[in-house]
């Protein structure tokens, strides 16, 4: 009999241990906060300002990285395996990168269609052909493939509320203080947008950009595009194309050109430089958490343009 | 205005490159100009990880490169290419592992490496062609087979083919100075510089103005005209059978004796061919 009870002893101290360890483990899991993961750091800013402190939320690129040709690292598998919901821009900009990355993090619970994706393309709709565009530029336009939706700050709105809804289905207990926050996201920008759309009234005439990336800003701000450097992204323009934006610059008083921080500015100098007028690196995100970040990017390019302008 | 600039910038590269290019080939090192700027592009991030302006880290790297490549007997039993090969995919690498750890910097770092000749002004154009003059006084004169030789050939190559890089592209680059001499290469031997210059002079006249016609892409359009003359102008040559003498070939090193036995043989089955159909 003792000799019974000492083989039984250690069994039973294992299976104890184990019950602990499963109990703890579940515990965690009711008590744990659900983690967002977002695309791009601007999509970052709007999960904070909409999860607060209920959520953890992470960042695959980073400030000045082209969403566009981004490398993912293992690192960033790891990270969409621990992810309640994935929040993405959407319209393409991720497509060379980011279904392979959620293949690798063997996590359903975030693949596109189920409750822990969601997308802009969920929430809004792509821009259409923007104001100030001749026909020979509508022809280079696909309106349907616009991502950079972010940049406008309704738009980010309408986002933001969608991601409300959807982090009340995961975390139906905090449900309210989603909506909540929400609603205080959108009062901070309603509180600055007609401030930044009459600085840009003054501050601005058509301006040439380098890709489509800022249409949406330039459309939600009302200013006018007068045309593109590189209309087919990747693609280098042709001389003649260049002489025709000389003339265009001409005809409507193009004052500025704007490039994005991860292009080629030597086409964009080069073009400024034969016009007389100047070049400026315009940001599509900027550093700052929830809310505070996601205005601070927009006080940052009306800041910078309207200096720029002078 | 900017179709001028653009036809200046690839003159000056037709005019510097394919002599240089013929030197690259005779000492199958083509792979070195992709090395060398990768080099370069790498310490450029290197420099900004350090926080040192990245155009002196550039050239430190790429000094650091040189010397190294100059350390390489010329008659090494060692293939040369590999070691280019190799050189290029550890500096890309180490690029790669740097821009990862730098946010800010990706854009800088493309914008290095591929340059275009779009973006090139006239003050572009003027620094171009002074490098190019610089780097062709070292790396043509011919040079000792020993380190200050070697080192003096590799550092203007270097000083002609990373600014090149870096104001129009690597693709520019690497067509005007591996394709004219290719195309003008006879019996595994150079053939005359002026006809590789010839040739690339006129790629560029006619590719600028056919981009600017059909609404093309200069790079790629220039690329593709030097790409047509090139295969004729050697396509000729090869069925003429123009070069020196066959006897000569007895002095090379066994490597290049094995291709010219091949090339002479290919030839002259081609020639009685075409004499039988005739």
């Amino acid at each position: 009999m003792p000799l019974l009870k000492k083989a039984c002893a250690p069994k039973l101290q294992y299976a104890t241990a184990l019950f602990s360890v499963l109990l703890l483990l579940f515990a965690s899991a009711a008590i744990a906060k659900p983690t967002v993961v977002a695309t791009v750091p601007a999509l970052g800013q709007i999960a904070q300002a909409v999860g607060g402190t209920d959520i953890n939320v992470k960042t695959i690129t980073s400030i000045g990285h082209d969403p566009n040709v981004f490398s993912p690292r293992p690192g960033h598998a790891r990270m969409l395996t621990q992810a309640n919901l994935l929040l993405t821009v959407g319209f393409g900009l991720e497509s060379s990168w980011l279904p392979s990355l959620i293949e690798l993090s063997h996590n359903d619970a975030i693949i596109p269609g189920s409750v822990g994706y969601l997308s802009g393309g969920d929430a809004i709709e792509a821009i259409g052909v923007p104001r100030g565009m001749n026909s020979q530029q509508m022809s280079e336009w696909s309106p349907d493939t616009n991502p950079y939706w972010w940049l406008d700050p309704e738009m980010g709105i309408k986002v933001a509320k969608a991601l409300a809804i959807r982090l009340s289905e995961i975390d139906a207990v905090n449900a309210e203080r989603y909506m909540q926050r929400v609603q205080k996201f959108e009062q901070a920008i309603y509180a600055e947008l007609p401030r930044w759309r009459d600085y840009m009234k003054i501050h601005t005439g058509a301006v040439i950009t380098y890709h489509n990336t800022y249409v949406y800003f330039m459309e939600s701000m009302g200013i006018e595009l007068a045309g593109f450097i590189e209309p087919r992204s990747g693609i280098e323009p042709s001389t003649r194309y260049m002489d025709r934006l000389l003339e265009i610059i001409k005809e409507r008083d193009v004052q500025l050109i704007w490039v994005e921080p991860y292009n080629n500015r030597a086409i964009a100098k080069r073009l400024a430089g034969a016009a007389g007028i100047k070049m400026m690196v315009l940001p599509d995100s900027v550093k700052g958490y929830g809310t505070e970040g996601y205005v601070g990017m927009f006080d940052t390019m009306i800041e910078r343009i309207a200096r720029w302008s002078q | 205005m900017i179709l001028l600039t653009v036809l200046i910038a690839t003159l000056v590269i037709a005019v510097s490159l394919p002599v240089l290019g013929q030197r690259v080939l005779a000492r199958r090192i083509v792979f070195v100009d992709l090395a060398l700027a990768q080099v370069a592009a790498t310490g450029y991030a290197l420099g900004m990880a350090l926080e040192i302006p990245g155009v002196y880290a550039a050239a430190a790297t790429t000094a650091i490169a040189v010397i190294f490549l100059s350390l390489m007997d010329e008659d090494t039993p060692l293939p040369k290419e590999a070691v280019m090969g190799g050189v290029y995919a550890f500096a890309a690498s180490v690029g790669m592992v740097l821009l990862s750890l730098l946010p800010y910097g990706e854009g800088q770092l493309m914008g290095l490496l591929f340059g275009s000749v779009l973006g090139i002004d006239w003050q572009g154009i003027g620094e171009l062609a002074v490098f190019a003059a610089l780097g062709l006084a070292l790396a043509l004169p011919d040079h000792a087979n020993s380190f200050a030789g070697r080192m003096r050939f590799y550092a203007g190559l270097s000083l002609i083919i990373v600014p090149a890089i870096y104001a129009i592209g690597v693709l520019l680059v690497f067509a005007y100075l591996v394709m004219p001499a290719l195309s003008v290469w006879r019996r595994g031997h150079n053939g005359p510089a002026w006809e590789a210059l010839t040739l690339a002079a006129i790629a560029s006249i006619a590719g600028t103005f056919i981009a600017d016609y059909l609404d093309l892409p200069p790079s790629a359009t220039v690329v593709l005209t030097l790409a047509t003359i090139a295969v004729i102008t050697g396509t000729y040559i090869h069925f003429n059978n123009l070069g020196p003498p066959e006897t000569e070939e007895a002095t090379d090193t066994e490597d290049e004796a094995d291709e010219d036995g091949k090339t002479a043989d290919e030839t002259s089955a081609l020639t009685t061919s075409d004499k039988k159909t005739t």
